[in-house]
């Protein structure tokens, strides 16, 4: 009897300890879960990429001529590096003015080839 | 007879202390790892996105480029800021100009006392691109824009 009375001290601890587990699980379940602390899905290189489109199409819109598009672009690719050094930025285009097609590659995000049209 | 029910009840004190104890380090050990909206490193996030989207907000309606590239606008840009952001957030809205691969501050409009961003825990920097007006030409201008909550 005495033995008997010993362990079933030792399966509480048991079942506090399984207690705890559960609840640190459950908790670390709801974490990754819930909207509401769950990270958003958000990162600089979204505003980054979506500023470069916004303005690669307003350059086409403040360029008249393809030869002024032309200068203004080969001054917008080298100046990106500029603004956002360390970023890895290439831009290029395909297509004749004003229809054109630019692609964007962000080597410091692993982002290549991403393609927008103005 | 008496002695072992008084030890059984010091056990059973022992037992429930070990429990609470686990209990509180599991919680504890959870509220290390989440990120909850008054932790540090989401304030500082939260500011940082906020100024990001601020921004491209402003440009995508074209309110920013009408403001930024005129001096007599500046005043107006300040007041646009200040109601699109809330109400304790302040701001440092540096217009740089890049000339010949170097920069040049053109301007600052500060929204707050500077000592604010110095005395401030968590300050967030963002930077923003604009590549000129029909108007300017192609005059590109970069936007670092400070802010912090009062």
């Amino acid at each position: 009897m005495k033995v008997s009375r010993t362990n079933r001290g030792q399966f509480v601890i048991i079942a506090v300890l399984m207690a705890a587990i559960m609840i640190v699980s459950i908790g670390a379940v709801m974490h990754n879960a819930t909207t509401y602390y769950k990270t958003e899905p958000w990162e600089e290189y979204v505003t980054l990429v979506g500023n470069i489109e916004l303005n690669s199409k307003r350059l086409l819109e403040l360029s008249p001529t393809q030869d002024e598009f032309a200068k203004n672009f080969k001054e917008w690719q080298s100046d990106l590096s500029q603004l956002y050094p360390g970023a890895g930025i290439k831009l290029s285009y395909t297509g004749v003015y004003p229809k054109v097609t630019f692609s964007l590659d962000i080597t410091s995000i692993g982002l290549t080839g991403y393609k927008f049209t103005a | 007879m008496i002695r072992m029910k008084n030890n059984k009840g010091q056990m059973r004190v022992i037992e429930t202390i070990l429990a609470a104890l686990i209990i509180v380090s599991a919680l504890a050990f959870v509220n290390f790892f989440s990120i909850n909206p008054k932790a540090a490193a989401f304030e500082a996030k939260d500011l940082e996105k906020m100024g990001y989207s601020v921004l491209a907000d402003l440009d995508q309606q074209g309110i920013l480029v009408s403001k930024v590239y005129q001096p007599s606008e500046w005043g107006d840009l300040k007041t646009v800021l200040r109601l699109t952001l809330p109400v304790d957030v302040y701001f440092n809205l540096t217009i740089c100009k890049l000339h010949e691969d170097s920069l040049y501050k053109v301007t600052s409009i500060v929204y707050g006392d500077l000592t604010t961003f110095s005395d401030a825990k968590n300050v967030a920097s963002v930077s923003y691109s604009l590549v000129g007006t029909s108007e300017y030409g192609y005059e590109p201008r970069l936007l670092m824009l400070q802010i912090t909550r009062g």
